[in-house]
């Protein structure tokens, strides 16, 4: 009798397992979903009263920004709006550099002459220098030692630094900065001769000339100043 | 009488091929009832922490970083994640098995599996690449083992991803991107047991149709 009781239970085991059914042993599983950590960002812009276009953005890491001169500027630096053939003509003005550096990165940066302005032919501009220096409280008054750029000394020789922003932040720095110009004369004479024999023979002669001064318009975009800025893990 | 067992179960075979029903003779006894303890296997996540690692990590101190949905993460920056899981084990012949799958994206991640046991040295049992499975036998963690009677098994084990790339300014982000994201996989705990006759599954306890 036992051996037919094994028998069918044998079979009966057979059965269940040839048809595909399950065994189940215990198991318990979890799923961590991934954490979202947040990003920083790096940012640098330069902006002022005479800057042609607006902000000048940088959009990576190798990309410089500018510092141009508008018509404004241009005829400020010109002397108004007719140049004397004398003097030389400082114009102020101010601009300034927002930078953000978040997390564990800080950021210098480093103002020198623009590449194409040391080489430019402008007859408002051509061989100016500039000087450049921090305005600490934004009111438009240098409050640290000038840097003066000239084509023997094209940068600030000293980088400002941006420290890493744990929040995310934008720095802005106040710069002033002064151009000196030494225009040349722009102007046109023209004179008229008149020249008459008088019935006794005498020749009378005079003349009269007019002369016109004229600015200088602004040619192409030019760029006064360029910033290379480098971000710096900390 | 053998012949007569061998023809009473070509008769029984019949009769179940058959469809039809067949009384033994059979005795009733009432026994008392028996309580049958049950073992028991669970398993949890049990909480994650985390910390940054990198230089000058001033205003986060490494006691409480916060949310890290809070923290402006840059390239260059060092960041641990642990993560404790907790499986609890009891029976005589329990034993089990720890699996770890991650998804399929690469993160260059790395990891970490250790015990988590009061008053010992963490044990590095497992590490790698994050995207390499992990499985973890009793042969590596012994408190897997079926050896335990009927002593609850409290198990702790921390899986600890670690991320860190070189500071590279091409890496700078200037325009908002998506945050990034470390972690994410499952574990799982699973019992186990010595191979039986005629049993054909794998040790998760499935039989191959």
């Amino acid at each position: 009798m036992k051996k037919l009781i094994v028998a069918v239970a044998a079979l009966i085991l057979a059965v269940g397992l040839t048809s595909g059914d399950t065994y189940a042993l215990w198991s318990q599983a979890h799923t961590v979903e991934p954490i979202a950590v947040g990003s920083g960002l790096v940012g640098f812009a330069v902006a002022g009263d005479h800057q042609e276009n607006g902000a000048d953005t940088a959009r990576d890491a190798a990309d410089l920004v500018f510092v141009s001169a508008d018509e404004d500027l241009h005829d400020q630096a010109a002397g108004g709006s007719a140049i004397n053939t004398s003097d030389s003509y400082d114009t102020c003005f101010t601009f300034q550099v927002e930078a953000r550096a978040d997390g564990n990165v800080g950021l210098d940066y480093e103002i020198s002459l623009a590449d194409t302005f040391e080489a430019n032919t402008d007859p408002v501009f051509e061989g100016a220098s500039i000087r450049v220096a921090r305005d600490l409280d934004g009111d438009g008054d240098a409050d640290e030692a000038w840097h003066h750029l000239d084509a023997g000394h094209p940068s600030t020789g000293a980088q400002s630094a941006v420290p890493a922003l744990k929040a995310a932040a934008t720095a802005t720095h106040h710069w002033v900065a002064c151009v000196t110009t030494y225009p040349k004369q722009q102007s046109y004479k023209n004179t008229a001769w008149v020249t008459v024999r008088t019935e006794s023979g005498q020749v009378l002669s005079t003349s009269d000339s007019w002369e016109a001064k004229f600015r200088a318009t602004q040619g192409p975009r030019l760029d006064l100043l360029q910033l290379r800025h480098e971000v710096f893990h900390a | 009488m053998g012949s007569t067992t061998r023809t009473a179960a070509a008769a029984l075979a019949a009769l179940i091929a058959a469809g039809a029903t067949w009384a033994l003779f059979s005795a009733t006894g009432t026994s008392g009832a028996r309580a049958i303890k049950s073992g028991n296997l669970e398993f949890s996540h049990c909480g994650q922490t985390w910390a940054e690692l990198s230089a000058d990590a001033d205003g986060i101190s490494a006691g409480s970083p916060g949310d890290p949905a809070d923290f402006l993460y840059q390239p260059g920056d060092s960041l641990d994640f642990d993560f404790c899981l907790r499986g609890t084990m009891k029976g005589d012949n329990l034993a089990g098995v720890l699996d770890i799958d991650w998804p399929a994206t690469e993160s260059g991640d790395t990891f970490t599996l250790y015990t988590s046991v009061a008053g010992q040295a963490d044990e590095v049992l497992a590490a790698g690449t994050v995207g390499t499975d992990v499985r973890i036998t009793e042969t590596e963690d012994s408190r897997l083992a079926a050896s335990w009677g009927d002593t609850e098994r409290d198990i702790v084990w921390v899986l600890r991803i670690h991320r860190e790339n070189e500071f590279d300014p091409a890496d700078l982000a200037y325009e908002q991107t998506e945050s990034p994201q470390v972690g994410g996989f499952t574990a799982r705990l699973t019992q186990t047991r010595l191979p039986v006759t005629g049993f054909t599954g794998d040790e998760t306890g499935v039989v191959a149709p």
